[in-house]
């Protein structure tokens, strides 16, 4: 059963209404203290479920850290049977998930760098008065057991040309793909549309709850592995939180770099008012920059954000690439076996900008960063590691070899070259050839995050009771 | 012990995976049966060849009397069952890959895995995942002709050699326009096997 005022708000469906953010983290000094913070939030129902009698001007979530879980008081019983990922952390697991070189932790910002966090705080205003107002009001509730941890994250839906827009910083349209889930409605939000796994008959099914919530069936009926007591662990998550920080001037100019060469492999020129930078961007990622997909529009953007298609009749990547980042992050269909190898690695997300959209041509004022809070949410962090390792940082499923993702993925140097190109497969109906990108720089770099526990409101009840028996 | 199978950055080609499960005296003559099917008719073998994360797959039946011995000196024990003994290597990390046997090859394992002690079937993968976890032996050293090669990376380097080979043959006298476009047939023809590789 369903229970969507037990769950914790933006998880099955997103705040997409809510375009202003800011990301609080704490450290608990005083367990008594957090845990009757936790209870005074829950009586004034400030903790937004995911079924609201009405809609409120800002929400507000709390996760928590397996840290975080420690230092309330959890017994040692019950944090011994969290994953063994949730309790090394995301610090420690920086070699599984690629974060190497300029991702790896010690190159983190404050307050991941130095500290860690216990307790994150999710607060999302549809006006910035409203965030800020209720921001504050939190503020003025945290007990002396209880430090704020600095700087806090702001974050928001990217303002482009004074609009405020679904974009993120190479330009893109975001969050377009989230899986439909069983019970659940299939949109996000008027033109968000979810799909699910593909079956054996070329058709998609939507996905069990317990692929993403605890306590609920799986895929294959089978319940993932539940922390004790079930109270606790019945319709929470487990949330995958990165700072990631995207370099616009180092992809523009890489795409500016490769344009002539690019052009010169397509015979005929390229379609009109196609640029081949925004060509060569749309097969990197593979969609266009208005969200619409490469394989019903190989040629030029449709703006039409259907998302009921699938790669199996683009076998060779003419028109989507193999390694395009869209299809290594959901392969759908492309993988073969009825989707049964891709079906127990999906992640809901709900990722949030941060920082200024630089204008194309416009140089970025020094200090300033930009990139996006990537939320993801799983019943194991072992699908988000999975796809971060087998599909961001790997290519072997896709026939790219130890090529990574040209967006997303990390540079390491392995068998001592570095992993860092990307094949545009030609198309032999077009006469257009193989283009090879090579050198590709890193892209996105990670700047801090962490791994949290989503607990249900029973569940952050019986934290703040102090009565968790394993 | 499933942490263990593992490489660095947690993936690694050619991670090894044995498992070695007491069988029924009755089992072991089905088992040998259906071993001797999978081998006399390969089609039986096409899915599991498909898995490309799965360089190798070997199922070999140890007879109670039959253990081998460190020296001739070294007395032979008094065994209750004969031993079905499953060696692999696979590529990525352990879950997904038990995961993905599972759901894909669940009727060859349950086939086989039926007739040992204790066997609770491939689905659902948790019981199994725990079967394994019990039985799982693991190699403190293993032989791979080609580390840095995942089964993807052999089968492009073949395909490209080939290709290669079959447009030098084919080239001699060729005008530079026809060879040109002989050259871009073929780069596409390889185009999803240029894929870098080594030891990750």
């Amino acid at each position: 059963m369903l229970n969507l005022t037990n769950i914790q708000g933006n998880i099955l469906r997103g705040y997409a209404s809510f375009p202003h953010a800011q990301f609080l983290f704490f450290a608990i000094d005083n367990a008594d203290d957090a845990k009757a913070f936790i209870r005074r939030l829950l009586d004034m129902e400030a903790v937004t479920p995911a079924l609201w009698r009405a809609k409120p001007d800002a929400t507000l979530n709390i996760a928590f850290t397996f840290e975080g879980l420690r230092a309330l008081g959890v017994p040692a019983e019950s944090l011994a049977t969290f994953p063994s990922e949730f309790q090394e952390g995301m610090k420690h697991r920086a070699d599984e998930l690629g974060d190497i070189d300029e991702s790896s932790p010690e190159h983190w910002d404050d307050p991941w760098r130095t500290h860690r966090v216990h307790m994150l705080i999710t607060i999302y205003g549809r006006t910035e008065p409203a965030l800020a107002a209720h921001c504050q009001r939190l503020r003025d509730l945290l007990p002396n057991g209880m430090q704020e941890l600095k700087p806090d994250q702001p974050a928001g839906q990217l303002q482009i040309d004074g609009k405020l827009t679904r974009k993120e910083h190479f330009g893109f349209e975001d969050g377009l793909s989230n899986p439909a889930v069983e019970g659940v409605p299939d949109r996000d939000s008027k033109d968000r549309e979810n799909v699910g796994n593909p079956d054996d008959k070329g058709r998609f099914r939507k996905i069990p709850l317990g692929e993403f919530l605890l306590g609920h069936p799986g895929d294959g009926g089978e319940l993932a592995p539940m922390p004790l007591p079930h109270l606790l662990a019945h319709d929470g998550t487990y949330l995958v939180f990165r700072k990631l920080e995207q370099d616009v001037v180092r992809f523009r100019r890489y795409l500016e770099q490769q344009a002539d060469a690019f052009a010169r492999a397509i015979p005929g020129g390229l379609p009109p008012d196609i640029t081949a930078q925004d060509f060569l961007a749309a097969k990197m990622m593979g969609r266009w920059q208005d969200g619409s997909s490469l394989i019903n529009y190989p040629e030029r953007p449709g703006k039409d954000r259907r998302n009921t298609f699938g790669y199996a009749g683009d076998p060779a990547g003419a028109r989507c690439p193999l390694g395009a980042h869209v299809r290594r992050a959901n392969p759908r269909d492309a993988l073969g076996f009825g989707g049964k190898t891709m079906s127990r690695h999906r992640l809901i997300r709900r990722g949030i900008a941060y920082g200024k959209f630089l204008p194309r041509g416009e140089e970025p004022e020094s200090q300033e960063t930009r990139g996006i809070i990537f939320i993801a949410l799983n019943s194991g962090f072992d699908q988000f590691e999975f796809v971060q390792q087998k599909w961001m940082n790997f290519g072997d499923d896709f026939e790219q070899g130890n090529d990574t993702d040209p967006i997303a993925g990390n540079r390491p140097v392995i068998g001592g070259r570095r992993s860092a190109q990307m094949m545009i497969p030609g198309d032999e109906a077009s006469g257009r050839r193989p283009f090879i990108c090579f050198d590709i720089p890193r892209f996105v770099t990670t700047r801090g995050g962490d791994y949290f526990f989503v607990p249900s409101l029973a569940a952050l009840g019986l934290l703040a009771s102090g009565r968790v028996v394993a | 012990m499933a942490d263990r199978a593992r490489n660095q950055y947690g993936s690694g080609k050619a991670v090894t995976f044995n498992v070695i499960t007491p069988m029924t005296r009755f089992g072991t003559w089905i088992v040998w049966a259906l071993l001797c099917i999978f081998d006399r008719f390969k089609s039986t073998q096409v899915t599991a060849k498909e898995l490309a994360f799965l360089p190798f797959v070997h199922w070999v039946i140890v007879k109670r009397d039959n253990f081998p011995k460190v020296s001739d000196g070294q007395p032979a024990e008094a065994l209750h069952y004969d031993y079905l003994f499953f060696l692999s290597t696979f590529n990525g990390p352990w879950g997904p890959y038990i995961e993905a046997f599972a759901d894909v090859l669940y009727k060859p394992l349950d086939l086989v895995w039926f007739w040992s002690v204790g066997y609770p079937f491939a689905r659902p993968v948790g019981p199994l995942k725990a079967y394994i976890q019990r039985n799982q032996i693991e190699s403190d050293h293993s032989y791979s002709a080609y580390p840095g090669a995942s089964v993807r990376d052999v089968r492009a380097a073949l395909d490209l050699r080939n290709e290669v080979e079959k447009l030098f043959q084919n080239s001699n006298g060729l005008s530079p326009e026809r060879f040109a476009a002989e050259f871009d047939r073929m780069l596409i023809s390889v185009q999803n096997k240029l894929g870098t590789f080594g030891p990750t």
